[in-house]
């Protein structure tokens, strides 16, 4: 089962990460900034990443 | 760019999978030999044929186009944001390359302990699990475009060349350029995964380049990930003293 969760979902970090992003596109999209969640989403993962990588 | 570029994530990622799933089943095969070993990797691919159609035929059926973009879209980010980074962490030192000699050797420490039953056990777990990845990857990058058949079979043809090449050295493919392809790959899926969650909530308005934003997004986490590799690499003492 543990070996499932990871295949599917990495670790409960990745998978907050990927939560929040996703609400973060929903939340601009809502607001109303389709375009510019365009632009934020791309440097919100690799910050994501840059965080993810010095784990 | 989509057909070649979901041929090539799916191509590129199965590859890693497959050379990780070969090593596990040759370390397998040397203690119950390769009839029993193959059988064990046959009988969990021939799991992963079924759960593909399977799921192929039920997500085409019954859910929403939109939904299930979304859907897609987060599995494709929960892979490749995790495949980006750990690309990048061995890319910049902070973790060690993937070794297969390693995993070989940890394999077999791990068969020495169980009998033959165990055995045919760690070879199909090693494929399930390896070929899980594939199977996500291939339902994730081709239902959307509906390019299932597209996905599968650079998935197959990657198994072909990843199984000739271990059959004909009978050791673990450690020439691989592993994390080079993780990096590539990751970035596709990320940006496949980027492109799908939010055209799925927000239509053609989120990408107003359409495909060619899908480009631009590859790009931008190879270079951008390419970048934090050099940032994130630890200084050497000389040259934070000098």
């Amino acid at each position: 089962m543990k070996a499932l969760f990871k295949t599917l979902f990495g670790d409960w970090i990745n998978l907050g990460f990927v939560i929040l992003l996703v609400a973060l596109e929903f939340a601009l999209v809502r607001a109303g900034y389709p375009s510019q969640a365009g632009l934020a989403v791309p440097l919100v993962i690799l910050g994501g990443v840059s965080v993810l990588a010095r784990r | 760019m989509s057909d070649w570029g979901i041929f090539l994530a799916t191509y590129l990622a199965a590859t890693v999978e497959w050379v990780e799933a070969f090593t596990i089943v040759l370390a397998v095969s040397m203690s119950i030999g390769w009839g029993r070993a193959t059988g064990a990797a046959l009988t969990a691919l021939l799991l992963l044929a079924v759960m593909t159609l399977a799921t192929g035929g039920a997500l085409s059926l019954g859910m929403d186009m939109q939904w299930l973009q979304l859907v897609i879209g987060v599995f494709l980010l929960l892979f490749g944001v995790r495949w980006l980074a750990k690309a990048v962490a061995r890319q910049a030192g902070l973790k060690a390359l993937h070794d297969e000699d390693e995993e070989f050797a940890e394999t077999r420490q791990a068969l020495e302990k169980g009998d033959r039953h165990a055995a045919w056990l760690i070879a199909f777990k090693g494929v399930l699990l390896e070929g899980l990845e594939v199977w996500l990857i291939v339902v994730a990058l081709g239902m959307k475009s509906h390019h299932t058949v597209l996905a599968s079979g650079a998935a197959i043809l990657a198994l072909a060349v990843v199984a000739g090449a271990g059959l004909a050295v009978r050791e673990p493919l450690r020439r691989v350029p592993e994390n080079a392809i993780k990096f590539v790959v990751g970035a596709m899926i990320v940006a496949f995964g980027t492109f799908w969650t939010l055209e799925a909530l927000a239509g053609d308005a989120a990408w107003p380049m359409g495909d060619w934003s899908l480009l631009a997004l590859v790009a931008f986490y190879l270079v951008g990930g390419l970048g934090l590799a050099a940032l994130l690499k630890p200084r050497q003492v000389g040259e934070m003293t000098s």
